[in-house]
């Protein structure tokens, strides 16, 4: 069961996906062990579920598309990147007009910029057009998700409190205060 | 502010030799911010994007190229993406375990303390904790009013001669009544009420202490290296720091914290659990007492975990969770017990009970009958299965046909049929769900009839998938249904309907 358990999609705010700088070592043993990185509110996060707004849109390839698509939430703007090898993801974007809501399902992408700087964006696996009902649901799922994570790690139950302790400052009150804002922006 | 933003756009394209209609800005805004929720910096980004592609104007010519940094204090910073020099003292080294963060802490100044990073591949020599420096080219970065700065590779470091002088924080000594702030520095006097099973290596002791006014949870991390205390004897504390959660207070130990037991005995007010019936268990911290019967025992997954698993009563059941350090006796799947002094916890909407050492276990004589109802899942569809959309099955015996072929009965000529098997996720959990003809049909909008004509119209059985994917892929569903091995077999499904008002309020209220 364990060998084959499908990675839970998670719910993550832009700000936190972008604050993230915490990238798990990969098994180099093993060819399919999935990248992992680990949120400031302690996710251990392989694949994530977004909804937001379409807000730009580019194709940056040279030979072959490669779409790089802003998406945005209340706390802020994910990046969504799909060429050749995601060529469902790919049309969609290409064929979405600004704005529209978008429901992405994808796996995270880091990388490390010159400066140090650890960078994430979403590889999709499949892009939806949706609405404004399933993009409010998302919001209240998403905060409500991140209000758990920080209790766990405040009472000491998440899985991660040691990395987070160790790599983050546990500063969990901007995140509270991110998901409240999130929140008070549907009111 | 729309209409300010969109004279800000304008003026600068003006600038630019590009003249923009006013209201086309102002409209574009506005539905992005008010149709579609996209915060005003973001929107306005959308906006001039838009326009520049629209102009042909290059993104550096109207933003233009960033200013050099001035000297300030940490109290002036109040914009990010600033570049600043800061006079600083290193008041707090954190730990840093990512390789691209080299150190991690605070520097102060005489106005205020503020975070910082320096990045690995910056190159910087080593900051010692209270030792002052200049530091020059640093950026500024902000998160809901709090800043923080960066040090990168154009920053310039040299330690000062001078000592910095920061603000000081210092603890005083209050009732744990007196707690109604989160980050205060606090002496307490009190009882160690109870020790809980830490979850977690990271964390040595949590549990309860108490005084005359009350009881709070604390939490003490193993690496703050201090003294084990022992339940029922009462200490004075000093130097903890106040934490809240769901206008929950806690207080937390750390490295300057210190504890001295205390020869008196300090009182603290009584804690009773009351019998409760499983389906009124709603609150986290609640104590209580059940009659139920063990329904089943799962594998632990940790062992600080005795025993895990379910337990129910006529109104339902509950995941129940025992730990090895409890020695309480082992439960058996199938019997009936009385449970004293359990502990509710909550996680993602469902509770569970906990048991503590404080927990009593006793056979009951009688047998409880056990509520069962159908599972109900409420996700996000993130994925369809190959073998969904419109398949034919073998007339012989139903099985799914690959390529054409029953895997039993080899080349048959097969019945057309349509079904969905869905990956369900609710963001903690993951559901296989199998969506039969008459759900896939109500879900999908598509009949087995129009997908058979699809399908011959595009000469490819796929289009039916593609199209299902099309309408159900990123969407919520709530479902019903039994679970067969890994699938929920769906027996009605509905979209899950408009947020309400009362549902964000009543979220906010939990945690405001």
């Amino acid at each position: 069961m364990a060998a084959f358990a499908r990675e839970v999609a998670y719910r993550v705010f832009a700000q936190e996906l972008r604050d993230t700088t915490l990238v798990l070592e990969r098994d180099i043993e093993d060819a399919y062990a999935p990248q992992y990185v680990v949120t400031p509110t302690g996710a251990k996060v392989n694949r994530v579920f977004i909804v937001g707004t379409l807000t730009e849109k580019e194709d940056i390839g040279t030979d072959a598309e490669y779409w790089r698509a802003r998406i945005s939430d209340p706390t802020g703007t994910f990046f969504v990147y799909a060429g050749q090898y995601q060529p469902d993801a790919a049309r969609v974007i290409a064929d979405a007009p600004v704005p529209e809501f978008l429901a992405v399902v994808g796996k995270v992408g880091v990388y490390t910029t010159d400066e140090g700087n650890v960078m994430t964006s979403i590889r999709p696996e499949s892009v939806s057009v949706v609405d404004a009902v399933i993009r409010d649901r998302w919001v209240v799922e998403t905060a409500r998700q991140t209000l758990d994570r920080i209790r766990e790690l405040e009472d000491g139950s998440s899985q991660s409190i040691e990395m987070v302790q160790e790599h983050y400052s546990l500063d969990l009150e901007q995140y509270r205060q991110m998901a409240i804002s999130a929140l008070e922006s549907m009111r | 502010m729309i209409h300010e933003t969109s004279e800000q756009i304008r003026k600068r394209f003006l600038e630019l030799n590009v003249d923009i209609e006013p209201g086309e800005i102002e409209r574009r805004l506005s539905d992005l911010t008010e149709r579609f929720k996209v915060p005003g910096t973001e929107a306005e980004r959308s906006v001039v994007s838009y326009f520049l592609r629209e102009h042909g104007v290059k993104r550096e010519d109207y933003y233009g190229m960033p200013e050099g940094a001035s000297s300030t204090q940490i109290a002036d910073i109040n914009e990010s993406e600033q570049w600043v020099n800061l006079h600083a003292k290193v008041v707090q080294l954190w730990e840093s375990t990512s390789p691209a963060i080299d150190q991690v802490g605070l520097i102060g100044d005489e106005t205020g303390t503020i975070k910082f990073v320096k990045w690995a591949k910056s190159n910087l020599p080593p900051l010692e904790e209270g030792k002052s420096y200049s530091f020059e080219n640093m950026t500024t970065d902000e998160w809901e009013g709090r800043f923080s700065v960066k040090m990168n590779r154009t920053t310039r470091i040299s330690e000062l001669d001078e000592d910095i002088e920061t603000p000081d924080r210092e603890a005083q000594l209050v009732a744990i009544d007196d707690i109604n702030e989160s980050g205060q520095w606090v002496n307490l006097r009190a009882k160690v009420t109870q020790l809980w099973d830490s979850e977690h290596e990271s964390i040595d002791q949590i549990g309860l202490i108490g005084d005359e006014t009350g009881t709070i949870k604390f939490v003490k991390w193993a690496k703050s290296e201090l003294p084990a205390l022992v339940e029922g004897k009462s200490y004075s504390f000093e130097n903890l720091v106040t934490d809240e959660f769901e206008e929950r207070f806690s207080v937390k130990f750390n490295k300057s914290s210190s504890i001295n037991e205390l020869e008196e005995d300090v009182e603290t007010p009584d804690m009773e659990a009351h019998l409760v019936a499983i389906d009124e268990i709603n609150q986290s911290g609640q104590w209580i007492n059940l009659r139920a019967k063990v329904v089943q025992l799962w594998e632990s997954e940790h062992e600080s975990i005795d025993q895990v698993g379910l337990v129910g009563d006529e109104t339902g059941t509950i995941k129940f969770v025992k730990w090895a350090k409890s020695d309480l006796q082992p439960l058996e799947e199938g019997k009936s017990y009385s449970f004293e002094n359990m502990v509710a916890d909550e996680y993602d909407g469902r509770f569970s009970v906990k048991f503590s050492r404080n927990s009593q276990i006793e056979e009951l004589g009688e047998d409880i009958e056990v509520g069962y109802s159908t599972t109900e899942f409420t996700g996000a569809m993130v994925h369809i299965q190959d073998g969904s959309g419109l398949i034919r099955r073998c007339p012989i015996c139903n099985r799914a046909l690959m390529k054409g072929t029953c895997l039993e009965h080899g080349n048959v000529d097969g019945i057309h049929d349509l079904r969905i098997k869905a990956v369900m996720d609710n963001g903690t959990t993951v559901q296989e769900a199998l969506f039969n003809r008459e759900i896939t049909e109500s879900i999908g909008g598509i009949t087995l009839d129009e997908a058979k004509e699809m399908a011959v119209d595009a000469l490819d059985q796929s289009v039916v998938l593609d199209e299902m994917k099309k309408r159900l892929l990123g969407r919520y569903y709530t479902m019903t249904g039994s679970i067969l091995d890994r699938y929920l077999l769906v027996e009605s499904v509905g979209l899950i309907e408009r947020i309400s008002d009362h549902e964000v309020d009543a979220l906010l209220a939990e945690v405001t």
